[in-house]
């Protein structure tokens, strides 16, 4: 490649990491079909550092969601502040895999707490009431289990402890005056709830990294019984109900999304490389289809290698178009470093062909040049020839 | 009496016989002149009916030799000290012969490079000649002094050939190549006999 070739392509890839760093968060977030948003409220007794501070009031960070979706979309931004889990998580938020815009956590594992509801149970809550729960897969951390039982126990508790004679004939007795006793004491019962016949009850939770599913459990109240439906060690919760599955790839969002960068990115490069074409003054109008085609199979290749990556290894996903890129925001995602280089090598592929074929063809003109010219000296050197035996011959007999 | 005829005989006819066969310096040197004639034309006949082909033509002296044997002629001519009108008309023949001759050994020399030229090109553009075989491709176009060849485009186009066949050799044998194409100028120079000398004009 060139020095001009190579320099428009890292010029091209500093611009497409401005163009593309540049996802601002949204606002709210559209979950089969339920939206919901809630302001970000810090508690009072939080001390966040003054890089952080920094970092908080220049995202103007309304929402979880909002800073999960941001850290989930820049993970290598999340990591210079924020735990792996926690960046972990919001690209998993990002990807439609959690439902739950999660608590973000310091590098020391300390748990900002956010505003009331949030923290209830390691979740979040619907402004219909509805509650969501967060799946489970194999490879979470153990610490994550912990806290998410603590805090399911927790959140029972309490609502227990609120409505006691809703929960009666639902939880033993002796349970939900546990649930009162421990939530006026400012504490909660620190087991499963437990069922009219005794029986402790399981949450839900499902086991395996292959089909990504998400739990939604539609009464706040809990009345339902989650069933297993045969994903997991099931869900004993107290009373009937039904529990709904909803299977939430979010393929469109995590396709969308990649096909937003990716498409900026070749827009981007297609302009600076069409820019360089007309700097050089390219006047055949095939290079610029063929930089145009070029740039098109090259976005092609990386949004569908980076899709069918996200698809496969869901935590490979990234947030830098290029490798480049992440030379800037420290991290990127194996499927995104994958598709760069996809990108770069169809991209270069197709450019070589192309400056090959023409290669060729000059090759082929210029041999037929060659022949023709040597044709046309043999002819004349012929007729010279001719011309010098008639010249001697006119000698002789005059 | 036949004693008599016979001796009328010796006298009258016999005489007129002697007359006759005896060489005078004059006829002679007309003699020559015809000679000398009658040789340029067969020659210059035979060089002119000899086809020259891509493919045959070769170093092979046949129109220096010629030339020179033209130059003899007209030598021959010099010595000539009878005084005949045919003499600067022959002279004049001889001289533009040579040049003619001349010419025509410069047009096979052109010839002949061209026919290496292609032969080389075709030899090389196939694409299965190793290191050694693209040595001696190269060597075989040195053999060509392209100051003798007023053809442009065919100077060019063996010039660009060795350039690209000195570009596909290796660095190691760019430098043999060197060193054989230094040795080859130095004998071109000093006109010690090489391996693979320049070819003259001498030499068609």
């Amino acid at each position: 490649m060139s020095f001009r070739g190579l320099w428009s392509v890292v010029i091209a890839l500093f611009a497409v990491q401005l163009a593309t760093g540049q996802n601002s968060p949204q606002s709210t977030l559209n979950v089969g079909g339920v939206v919901f948003s809630r302001p970000l409220v810090l508690r009072s007794d939080f001390v966040a550092s003054d890089v952080l501070r920094r970092f908080m009031v220049r995202s103007k960070f309304s929402s979880p969601e909002r800073m999960a979706r941001y850290i989930g979309t820049h993970p290598g931004v999340g990591m210079n502040w924020f735990g792996l889990d926690y960046v972990k998580d919001c690209m998993r938020y990002v990807k439609g895999e959690l439902l739950v815009a999660p608590s973000p956590k310091l590098k020391g594992g300390r748990i900002l707490e956010v505003a009331e509801g949030f923290d209830r149970f390691g979740g979040s809550r619907f402004p219909n009431g509805s509650v969501i729960m967060t799946k489970k897969v194999h490879f979470w951390e153990r610490e994550f289990e912990i806290n998410y039982r603590q805090a399911m126990q927790k959140w029972v508790s309490k609502e227990v402890a609120h409505n006691p004679e809703y929960y009666r004939g639902r939880y033993s007795n002796e349970y939900i005056e546990k649930c009162v006793s421990s939530v006026k004491n400012g504490g909660y019962v620190r087991t499963n709830p437990i069922d009219v016949n005794g029986v402790m009850c399981e949450f839900h939770h499902c086991v395996g990294t292959k089909k990504i599913e998400v739990l939604s459990y539609k009464d706040h109240r809990m009345r339902d019984t989650i069933s297993s439906k045969g994903h997991g060690s099931g869900s004993k919760f107290a009373g009937g109900g039904d529990m709904t599955w909803q299977q939430k790839p979010n393929i469109g969002k995590v396709w969308s999304a990649s096909a937003a960068r990716w498409v900026s990115a070749a827009g981007i490069d297609l302009v600076l490389s069409s820019a360089a074409l007309i700097a050089a003054e390219t006047r055949d109008k095939n290079d610029y289809i063929v930089n145009a085609g070029s740039v098109a199979a090259a976005y092609l290749s990386a949004t569908i290698t980076e899709s069918v990556m996200v698809n496969a290894f869901s935590l490979s996903a990234g947030t830098t178009p290029a490798w480049f890129g992440s030379f800037f925001v420290g991290i990127g995602g194996v499927a995104s470093w994958l598709a760069s280089g996809v990108y770069f090598v169809v991209r270069s592929a197709v450019m070589y062909g192309w400056s090959e074929y023409q290669r060729e063809q000059a090759r082929r003109v210029e041999n037929a040049c060659r022949l023709s010219e040597q044709r046309m000296r043999q002819l004349v050197f012929a007729e010279a020839i001719q011309d010098n035996s008639d010249k001697l011959m006119c000698l002789i007999r005059r | 009496m036949f004693c008599k005829s016979i001796i009328f005989w010796a006298i009258t006819g016999g005489g007129v016989t002697l007359a006759a066969t005896a060489v005078t310096p004059q006829s002679s040197e007309c003699l020559i002149i015809d000679e000398i004639e009658c040789s340029l034309s067969n020659k210059v006949v035979e060089v002119a009916r000899q086809t020259l082909d891509l493919r045959t033509v070769k170093p092979d002296t046949n129109v220096t030799e010629t030339i020179r044997f033209v130059d003899n002629l007209g030598r021959k001519l010099l010595d000539v000290e009878v005084d005949d009108a045919r003499i600067p008309i022959l002279n004049e023949k001889i001289v533009g012969v040579i040049d003619a001759l001349k010419e025509r050994r410069s047009y096979k020399y052109m010839l002949w490079a061209e026919g290496t030229l292609e032969r080389v090109s075709e030899r090389f553009r196939r694409g299965d000649c190793n290191e050694l075989q693209c040595i001696q491709l190269y060597l075989a176009l040195g053999e060509i002094n392209i100051s003798l060849i007023s053809e442009n485009m065919l100077n060019r186009e063996i010039m660009s050939l060795m350039a690209e066949i000195y570009d596909s050799l290796g660095a190691d044998k760019k430098v043999l190549v060197r060193r054989k194409a230094l040795s080859q100028q130095a004998d071109a120079l000093s006109r010690v006999s090489a391996i693979n000398p320049r070819r003259t004009l001498d030499e068609f």
